[in-house]
């Protein structure tokens, strides 16, 4: 029996993306959507469809930027790329990200 | 920064809406494509991978939905959805758009281009600085109770040294004929004293402008300064026009300057192209003694300082003019000018010499023209109201399909919005069109009207008030329905609340009191027009034709120019088409009449007043040929004409005077002794609406001023006679201009213009109050019959007959009409009383009239209400009791 998945929580698939595509570089959906399941062991309760408001979301603001390419096994598909506004926009999340669940490890530790 | 980087991207993503549609069905395709594969290399069948890839993915369509909410603007993308569709249902009802939008084009058009009308003749000024500290003198006579606006030379020149204003200048206006080395043409032209350009505070274009230094010896200032327009348009532009001189009656002048563009005179819309220093008066006036305390001709203006109010100087002016007449005034030879011993100051923004007599005639159009815009968006409210209504049932169902309030509101809206856009922009066209109309109505061609900006954002702002109000309201209305309650019934708009319903009648019935207040006023103007056009002249004046020449301006003396009159008119008199014919100063209706001061002691022992009397100057045969009879006495003759001591009156004279039977041959002294020697009936001078007044008619030589007019009553065509007049002239003296020629039946019917002209306004603007008003009825009884089709065919199952029917709804037309007419009536009363002086020979509340514009209104309603009847008695009853 697999462990108890946990939802997502609110705002951070937008890290998760900004992360993954800095780790990959240009990735499409699927890519991103496997990573992130393969990084959290699929422990976590994500539908992949979701990962496209959030992708439209990320581009308007203009951290990251879209192309049409071709996939591995020669399939159209659009690959997603960190900007230089994205580069700035990870760390800031990230820090503040790291902030965060210190405080809740030391929170939930005492 | 990211805001707007996110507020870009959705606008395009909202502009390639069906692209980017595509592109993300492409994109998830290409996802599920990835994840069943990876399922098959697992060994899953494709079809089991299919699944499993879709259960992975989540809901395909909730994800696209979630997406598309996000991609773009919303609000906009369901606006543009609802213009689409509001523009649909507008091609579906075509009358419904036209009648809405055409209501809008012309209430917006009519208002726009009205008001850019009145604000040109109201609030336009002269284009000089600070044109609101320009104020003018003016004098006033208790005893005549009249006044006059021109003053003395001697005066002015005492004025101006008074310090009264920070300037003060003159000016007299007159035509010359100027001579530019090419062509000799007339120009109009005005006299100036030396401030003349200090005080208005124009600046030259090129040279200089005239100084008091130009004006110092009289008849010795050879100088001018002209126009830009002038020097555009005759002299090309070219700067050396300052060395040039022109020729100007004569006499050689020299141009020292052009004063700047848009700068064309001191009276506002009537241009003068040449100044000319007053020093050299007697160059235009020959014969006149024009530096006279007793010849008044100068308008006189000034300039307050900045921060002095008028009031304040006008205070002064009471004090120092009355000091300045008696200081110049000739003791032994006093004249009517003491009599005018009341003076004023005047606002002049427009100039000294504006005449503004056309205020209320104004302001009653504006009215006119504002009642019309009520009417309109009445119109527009009872069309969205009744529109609104009839559109529940396709609201209720999408509410019951789940569509959210605001949705519905965006829906009624965008309706709204549509019919605002297109009244808006055809109404922008109409404004354009109408304001010729109406300069063209009224006379007032020579206007240059701005479309007023202002004033067409008013208008349009008002229209769009009301169409967004209307359709704001019973979308929000309907918004509210309850589908369930509503149930879908057949005939469910019969739901429509009563308050509602109340509001459109009411608004019908307003719309009726509207109409009827223009009816009336339209049916007043149109029996005063009538009345003006059928008043008893006393004089015929078809078929009469005046010819203006003027000899003076060829430089002829005065004894020279009544010696070529005279051989002008011998020969006019030998013309085969000439009944008869005269010469004359001041000619009736002409605007220009004489104007003697009679002082009564000299003239009679009778108890009577002095008062001014209206005198021209005519030769023999000045009565025949205008068909005024002589009653008593005789015409002039020959020997009249030498010793000019014979005078003929009128009848109103003899009246006034108290002459009784011994007028003929009652001698008086006026400038020497005078004798009647004849009287004729009372004939109208200026105007028709004047009351009959004494007047005196002197032989034609004891005219100074020098300009006659030839007089011919024709027997055919007019323009044969005034071609052969202008051949005599020629051939009299070649050089003596024709001034211009006139048909005294036109100047007649020019003095009822304002009669016409607002009876023509009237007449358009009331026509489309009834049409609109009609048609508002129409509307109410067509919903009516609409809505109460099953309760009509049950009536004609049960028996009813069709009068029957027409009745029911006929009584609820008549109710509105009656309270509509309730209402209009005395608002028509009350307006009517407040335009009274403008009404000629009918009473504000005619009954007559007031019956008349009532029965042509309730008229025309009650055949509007009944034109939809057909369609109740189309209704047949079993289909009608099937419905239910």
């Amino acid at each position: 029996m697999a462990k108890k998945k946990t939802d997502v929580l609110q705002g951070t698939l937008d890290l998760m993306v900004l992360k993954t595509l800095q780790t990959l570089g240009p990735q499409h959906g699927y890519g991103i959507a496997q990573r992130i399941g393969h990084i959290s062991e699929n422990l976590l309760e994500l539908n992949q469809g979701t990962l496209y408001p959030a992708l439209l979301r990320l581009e308007q603001n203009g951290w990251i930027s879209s192309e049409w390419g071709t996939s591995d096994n020669n399939r159209r598909a659009r690959y997603y790329s960190l900007t230089k506004a994205g580069r700035k926009q990870l760390a800031e999340e990230t820090e503040s990200w790291e902030r965060f669940s210190g405080v809740m490890a030391r929170l939930l530790s005492s | 920064m990211v805001f707007l980087h996110a507020l870009r991207s959705k606008l395009r993503a909202t502009l390639s809406r069906h692209r980017r549609d595509l592109e993300l069905n492409e994109e998830i395709e290409s996802h599920l494509a990835m994840l069943a594969a990876a399922y098959m290399d697992r060994g899953v069948s494709a079809r089991e991978a299919s699944l499993a890839a879709r259960r992975d993915f989540g809901g395909v369509e909730v994800t696209k939905q979630i997406y598309r909410e996000h991609r773009g603007l919303n609000l906009l993308e369901n606006l543009l959805q609802d213009l689409r569709l509001a523009l649909r249902s507008l091609r579906k009802n075509p009358g419904f758009a036209a009648i809405a939008i055409g209501s809008l084009a012309i209430g917006i058009g009519c208002n726009s281009s009205m008001f850019a009308v009145v604000r040109a003749l109201k609030f336009r000024t002269l284009p000089v600085p600070s044109p609101q500290e320009l104020v003018q003198l003016r004098s006033f006579s208790p005893e005549f109770k009249s006044t006059v606006d021109t003053f003395s030379y001697p005066f002015v020149k005492e004025l101006a040294k008074a310090n009264l204003f920070r300037s003060a200048a003159a000016m007299f206006p007159i035509a010359l004929s100027l001579y530019d080395g090419v062509r000799t043409s007339q120009v109009p032209a005005e006299l100036i004293t030396g401030d003349y350009f200090r005080t208005l505070g124009v600046k030259p274009a090129l040279g200089r402008l005239l100084l008091p230094s130009d004006m110092t010896s009289l008849g010795a200032n050879p100088v001018c300064v002209i126009s830009y327009s002038l020097w555009q348009s005759r002299f090309a532009g070219q700067p050396n026009v300052l060395e040039r001189s022109i020729l100007m009656n004569g006499r050689r002048f020299q141009i020292v300057g052009v004063t700047e563009p848009g700068f064309q005179g001191s009276v506002l819309y009537w241009p003068h192209d040449v100044e000319v220093p007053v020093s050299m008066t007697a160059q235009f006036m020959q014969d006149v003694p024009w530096k006279s305390p007793n010849f008044t001709f100068l308008y006189v203006f000034g300039r307050l300082n900045p921060g002095q109010m008028r009031t304040a100087a006008e205070a002064r002016l009471k004090v120092v003019a009355p000091r300045i007449g008696s200081k110049i005034r000739d003791p032994k030879n006093p004249d009517q000018t003491a009599r005018f011993n009341q003076f004023s100051l005047l606002p002049a923004s427009r100039g000294p010499g504006f005449m503004e007599d056309n205020t209320t005639q104004l302001s009653l159009l504006s009215g006119v023209v504002v009642l019309t815009l009520l009417i309109a968006c009445a119109n527009i409210a009872c069309l969205l109201l009744a529109r609104a209504s009839a559109q529940e049932r396709e609201t209720a169902v999408q509410i019951s399909l789940g569509a959210p309030r605001t949705r519905i509101i965006q829906r009624y809206l965008a309706e709204s919005l549509l019919i605002t856009a297109a009244g808006g922009v055809l109404g922008l066209i109409a404004t354009r069109w109408l304001t010729h109309v109406f300069l063209y109505v009224l006379h007032l061609g020579y206007l240059e009207v701005q479309p007023d900006a202002g004033m067409l954002l008013f208008s349009l702002g008002a229209c769009a008030l009301t169409a967004l109000l209307f359709g704001l309201f019973p979308g929000w209305q309907a918004s509210r329905v309850n589908a369930r309650v509503f149930g879908f019934r057949e005939h469910g708009a019969a739901r429509t609340s009563r308050s509602q319903n109340l509001f459109r009648k009411t608004l019908v019935a307003f719309q009726i009191a509207l109409a009827t207040v223009l009816l009336v006023g339209f049916a007043l103007f149109l029996r005063s027009l009538q009345k003006v056009q059928s008043v008893n002249l006393g004089f015929d004046p078809d078929n009469v034709v005046i010819a203006n020449l003027d000899p003076g301006k060829a430089g002829r003396s005065h004894a020279k120019s009544l010696e070529i009159y005279r051989a002008v008119l011998d020969r006019v008199r030998l013309l085969p088409d000439v009944e008869s014919a005269t010469l004359a100063f001041g000619i009736p209706f002409s605007g220009f009449i004489g104007q003697a001061s009679f002082d009564a002691a000299k003239m009679t022992d009778a108890k009577v007043q002095s008062r001014l009397v209206p005198a021209s100057s005519v030769a023999a045969d000045y009565f025949r040929t205008l068909r005024i009879r002589i009653l008593r006495g005789r015409d002039f003759n020959s020997e009249d004409l030498r010793k000019l001591h014979a005078v003929i009156v009128n009848r109103a004279f003899v009246d006034y005077y108290k002459l009784g039977d011994k007028a003929v041959g009652h001698h008086f002294n006026f400038d020497g002794d005078m004798e009647i020697v004849g009287v004729v009936a009372n004939a109208k001078v200026q105007t028709v609406r004047e009351e009959q007044s004494p007047a005196m008619f002197f032989p034609v030589t004891n005219d100074s001023s020098g300009q006659l007019s030839v007089m011919a009553r024709t027997r055919g065509a007019s323009d044969t006679v005034l071609r052969e007049i202008r051949k005599i002239v020629q051939s009299v003296d070649s050089q003596t201009p024709m001034v211009d020629e006139q048909r005294l039946s036109e100047l007649v019917s020019n003095q009822s213009f304002n009669e016409r002209a607002i009876t023509a306004l009237c007449s358009i603007f009331s026509i489309f109050a009834l049409l609109l008003s009609c048609m508002g009825l129409y509307g109410v009884v067509a919903y009516s019959i609409s809505r109460r089709t099953q309760e009509i065919g049950v009536r004609f199952a049960i028996g009813a007959s069709r009068p029957d029917v027409a009745r029911l709804f006929l009584k609820e037309s008549c109710a509105l009409i009656l309270s509509g007419l309730a209402v209009g009536i005395p608002a028509a009363l009350a307006l009517a009383w407040l335009v009274r002086t403008m009404l000629f020979g009918v009473e504000p509340a005619d009954p007559s009239v007031i019956t008349l514009a009532a029965a042509a209104l309730t008229l025309a309603c009650l055949t509007a209400s009944a034109l939809p009847l057909r369609r109740a008695f189309a209704i047949d009853p079993a289909e009608a009791l099937r419905g239910e």
